[in-house]
């Protein structure tokens, strides 16, 4: 996983919940890297899925949670990052070409990075159907990344799971424009 | 611990953290860079290997399409859209050729061809005409590629050498099937395999009756066993071709001669059969046996005939005799066999003729010769060759046929009458000249009779006398034409007639025709009178008077001699005032001529009716002469008369225009020879008497010189005496004219006109008297009238002529004073009569006066008189008063003579 995954979740646990709790899950967690992360570094996932886990024991809140807030906050960081990939206009144009366009791209910069697949189906104006599949069965981080692209593009939207397969490798979103 | 202890103690582990991931990251990111370093420096080595790559390739893709495109065939690629990817220089002219033709299948067949490949994946193959060529398109598909590679090839040549073939192959078996021949095939044993449609034409059987038999049972017996040895012999000796000649026999069982040619069909090196070729002879064949025939009996007729025939060869030995010329010569066969006719047959002066005739027949001519033979006992007989060389088949000559004809009896029947015909050629010839040597011997003293009678006529005579002269001129003036005639008709026929085209007035000439026959149309009580058409007055024609006057004086008197009743019209004139071609007309109301003598009234010594000299006189020569004259003239004389009707003779000439000379005729009544000195050389007395009194009269001088040589030594002892002109005969002893003029001219440097005397007025002589120096001729005998203009053209005469001239009455009176005078009185009262007329002054009258007075005045008055009297006829008054002094002074001539 990317060391940019690490850097930004560590930054915002010290933003939300001080350097203290920072401290608690290195200090908690056994990791490899010993919680030095750096953005250009490429990491183990269970690092993070650990990091996580540690956090919602120490702050009582849901993983699932956690990862949607996670990735809403990253969307904002992706965005101001790499504003080339930001030239669509409509969150369902943009999400049709995270696969065709963003991430072949970001696979040229980092031919290491272990990306999951986004299958877009537009039913109408209104609606799109996406299907996750990752082996690393992070569908509530993307969840929080879709609110965050809806966030960016000033549109809201409701994005409901209308299933799950593999045991979350493969999610089935529905995601639809409100109002 | 305290809070900020512990806050401490945070920020210092999170300050390591990130200071090991800082250093973490700069290994991370030198790694990268060497990383980017080495990736660049591979890219830039593969860069370059990449164009040094892509150079080859375009050298090698370039050479690829050149060779494409250099590929004289056409190269196409083309996709399912018709759309054309790829196409050398030949493939684009195809591609333009079946777009332009798009109403041609081509464009159809083309495209369909394509989607076809396309959609199977299959290669595929057309032959399209396009352009005028045939090409041959393999299109092969890219399925994957979606488009179709297509490779075509000229294939115009093979086409059209396989039409070719196809045609030959076609014209061939054409030929076999329309041939006039026979053509049929046959295996070894005879049996017929095939044959072509003539055979039905010829044979009567259709093919199909005539396959599959034995050539044998159509051959007549009696020339089968011929053609099985023959064809058996053909196999065995291995000849490639014989010919043979049989009779067939027809489907109608008739016998039918053909002649065939056949030849061993070999196949694999083994004999398997005939191919042959059989000719209908037929016609032929029975024109042989006709010829053969018709030789055999002209043989049997030539044997039988008196011809004695040999052969001869090429060395000119006999090689064989008939029987009839054993008989023609007496030998026989065995004496002439193996000889040379000409060792003992010829006579020696026939030998060269003989040789003569062989170098002729060597070169292939036939001839007919007549040479002299011996016979056996001696004798030379006269033989008629007919030698013709003969061939054989190859045309080399083999010798000659010569066929002999006794011919010794005409050959002296020839000689006889060739004799005779020589002696009679020569006795007509002599008689001939002696009729001209005649001629002229008699015209010197008729001239003499004639003139000295003229003279005589001037003389004071008794009525008696008169009478008595008059009838010996009219004997010798009719005498005078004759010989004239015949002298003419020498000249004609000899070609010596002389025609002399000068400056004439045709109404003049015709005029004085009228003038003078009027008298004799006057005796018979005609009406003679001239009528002209398109024709001026005043219209002046190159042509010769004398010999157009003798042609009409001729016609015209004839016309009166042949006319009891009625009248005689000369008509003359041309057809438009622009053409020069001028019709003469005499036409009379006389007895006419039958049809029977109308073609022959031209010949000499003809008239009419052979009692037509009885009756009418005259020598039948002047029609001749004239006929002779007009067509010297450039015309033809024609005649159109009928029996009792009258008659009408005719001619047209070609007269060209010119101008009036400038010089006057002079008419002899107005010639005076006063004054002037003549000097004559001439032997002849007779002639010296009729030149001196010719000059006398009209009162000149002359000196009389026996010959030439007399004349010279005078002038040469006087040489200042004074004369005029030098009269000069041709014909004189001592020295003659031409010496006598050359020696005047050169030696004594005279320059005085000299006028010849001549007899024989022919052109070549006259030519030669005037180039030794002479100025003109006057013909014997001496012609009044043109002894005295000739003479006076060369005088330079300032004498006023007399105005009465009695010459012309004279002569229309033939001599006769008694109607002279009765005419002079008429005239005389008439003129007294228009005189008072004329002083009256009344003018109206003057026209009607000198119109009625002018015909006597043509005969009485001289031309200025003649000339006043036209001007006050056409109505101009100016000279009235000369005109009625000089009528005055006419009359009263006129009145002094009746006095005498």
């Amino acid at each position: 996983m990317k060391g940019i995954v690490f850097t930004e979740f560590l930054d915002l646990v010290e933003e939300k919940f001080g350097l203290e709790t920072v401290q608690q899950i290195i200090n908690e967690v056994e990791t490899k890297s010993d919680g030095v992360y750096t953005a250009v570094g490429t990491y183990d996932h269970g690092e993070m899925f650990a990091m996580v886990s540690k956090l919602s024991e120490i702050s009582g809140i849901g993983i699932p949670n956690l990862l949607e807030f996670y990735g809403e906050h990253f969307f904002d960081i992706l965005a101001s990052s790499y504003p080339q990939f930001m030239q669509k206009k409509d969150l369902f144009s943009f999400l049709e070409t995270i696969d065709n366009y963003i991430h072949p791209e970001v696979l040229k910069l980092y031919p290491d990075a272990e990306l999951p697949k986004f299958k877009a189906k537009s039913v109408d104006s209104t609606q799109l159907e996406l299907i996750y599949q990752s082996k690393r069965k992070m569908i509530d981080f993307a969840v929080g990344l879709i609110k965050g692209a809806a966030t960016y593009f000033e549109e809201k939207v409701d994005v409901q799971k209308s299933k799950i397969n593999l045991d979350g490798e493969e999610v089935e979103l529905k995601i639809t424009k409100i109002g | 611990m305290d809070k900020d202890q512990k806050e401490i103690e945070l920020y210092k582990q999170a300050y390591f953290r990130e200071k090991k991931a800082r250093k973490e990251a700069e290994k991370l990111l030198e790694n990268k860079a060497l990383e980017l370093f080495n990736t660049n420096q591979e890219l830039i080595m593969l860069n370059e290997g990449l164009e040094q790559n892509l150079e080859r390739r375009v050298d090698e893709i370039k050479a690829m399409a050149n060779f494409y495109l250099q590929n004289p065939n056409p190269v196409i690629r083309i996709n399912g859209d018709f759309e054309i990817l790829f196409r050398n220089e030949k493939g684009l002219s195809i591609l333009a050729e079946i777009e332009q033709n798009r109403e041609n299948r081509n464009y159809t067949f083309f495209r369909q061809t394509i989607s076809d490949c396309l959609k199977s994946g299959n290669e595929s193959t057309l032959v399209n005409e396009i352009g005028g060529h045939f090409f041959q398109l393999t299109f092969i598909p890219f399925t994957n590629e979606s488009f179709v590679n297509i490779y075509g090839i000229d294939i115009s040549n093979q086409i059209a050498a396989e039409r070719a073939r196809q045609e030959s192959e076609l014209n061939f078996r054409d030929y076999i099937e329309t041939a006039e021949d026979i053509i049929y095939q046959t295996d070894l044993t005879g049996q017929v395999t095939y044959v072509n449609p003539s055979v039905t034409k010829i044979t009567g059987y259709l093919p199909e009756e005539f396959i599959s038999q034995n050539i044998r049972q159509f051959i007549s017996s009696t020339t089968l066993l011929k053609a099985i040895k023959i064809h058996m012999d053909q196999l065995k000796n291995g000849t490639g071709s014989t010919y043979f000649e049989f009779e067939f026999i027809t489907k109608s069982g008739k016998k039918r001669w053909l002649g065939q040619k056949a030849k061993v069909l070999q196949k694999n090196g083994r004999d398997v059969g005939f191919l042959v070729f059989a000719r209908d002879i037929h016609e032929n064949k029975i024109l042989q046996a006709e010829i053969e025939r018709s030789e055999e009996k002209y043989r049997g007729i030539l044997e039988n005939l008196e011809l004695g025939l040999i052969e001869v060869n090429n060395e000119g030995v006999m090689t064989k005799v008939y029987e009839s010329f054993c008989k023609l010569t007496g030998y026989s066969e065995k004496e002439l066999i193996g000889n040379k006719p000409e060792d003992f047959l010829l006579h020696p002066e026939s030998k060269k003729k003989m040789q003569e005739v062989e170098t002729l027949r060597n070169k292939g001519v036939s001839s007919v010769y007549e040479v002299q033979i011996k016979h056996k006992n001696g004798n030379y007989l006269w033989i008629i060759i007919s030698g013709a060389p003969y061939y054989d088949q190859e045309g080399n000559k083999q010798g000659t046929i010569g066929v002999h004809v006794d011919i010794t009896e005409r050959k002296k029947l020839e000689n006889e009458l060739n004799e005779a015909k020589e002696i009679a050629q020569a006795s007509a010839k002599a008689k001939e000249m002696f009729l001209a040597n005649m001629s002229h011997e008699i015209r010197t003293p008729l001239n003499a009779v004639i003139g000295v009678g003229q003279l005589l006529a001037n003389t004071q005579l008794t009525s008696q006398q008169t009478n008595l002269l008059d009838k010996i001129q009219i004997s010798a003036q009719s005498l005078l034409r004759l010989v004239n005639d015949i002298l003419d008709l020498t000249k004609v026929e000899k070609g010596e007639m002389i025609i002399e085209n000068k400056a004439n007035n045709i109404c003049d000439c015709i005029n004085e025709l009228i003038s003078t026959l009027e008298y004799s149309a006057l005796k018979k009580e005609l009406k003679l009178f001239s009528e002209h058409i398109n024709v001026d007055r005043d219209d002046w024609r190159l042509f010769d008077r004398l010999r157009l006057s003798q042609v009409l004086l001729n016609l015209t008197s004839n016309a009166i001699k042949f006319t009891e009743k009625g009248e005689v019209k000369v008509r003359f004139g041309r057809k438009s005032r622009e053409s020069n071609v001028f019709f003469f007309e005499v036409t009379d109301t006389g007895i006419g001529i039958s049809k029977k003598n109308l073609s022959t009234i031209f010949n000499e010594f003809k008239q009419a009716e052979d009692n037509t000299t009885r009756k009418y006189g005259g020598t039948g020569l002047g029609l001749s002469i004239s006929k002779k004259i007009i067509s010297l003239l450039g015309g033809e004389l024609r005649v159109e008369s009928e029996l009792g009707k009258g008659s009408k003779f005719w001619f047209e000439i070609t007269l060209e225009q010119t101008n009036q000379p400038k010089e006057n005729l002079i008419s002899e009544s107005e010639i005076s020879l006063n004054d002037f000195t003549f000097l004559m050389a001439e032997d002849n007395e007779f002639n010296q008497f009729v030149a001196e009194k010719m000059i006398e009269e009209s009162e000149g001088e002359i000196i009389t010189f026996g010959n030439g040589k007399l004349l010279i030594d005078f002038l040469k002892e006087n040489p200042d005496t004074k004369y005029d002109l030098i009269l000069m005969d041709i014909q004189m002893p001592e020295m003659n004219g031409l010496e006598t003029v050359q020696y005047l001219r050169n030696q004594l440097g005279i320059e005085k006109p000299i006028i010849a005397l001549t007899a024989n007025a022919v052109k070549s002589d006259i030519d030669e008297y005037l180039k030794v120096g002479m100025n003109d001729y006057v013909s014997k005998p001496f012609d009044r009238n043109v002894f005295k203009s000739t003479l006076a053209k060369y005088l330079d005469n300032k004498h006023t002529p007399p105005i009465l001239n009695l010459a012309k009455l004279e002569e229309m009176g033939g001599g006769d004073i008694a109607f002279r005078n009765k005419m002079l009185k008429i005239f005389h009262k008439e003129g007294l009569a228009s005189l008072e007329i004329l002083r009256s002054n009344s003018k109206e009258q003057l026209k009607q006066i000198a119109h009625k007075i002018k015909p006597s005045l043509d005969i009485l008055g001289n031309q200025k008189i003649q000339k006043l009297t036209r001007l006050i006829e056409e109505g101009n008054h100016d000279p009235l008063d000369e005109y009625i002094q000089m009528l005055s002074q006419l009359l009263d001539e006129v009145a002094d003579k009746l006095q005498d």
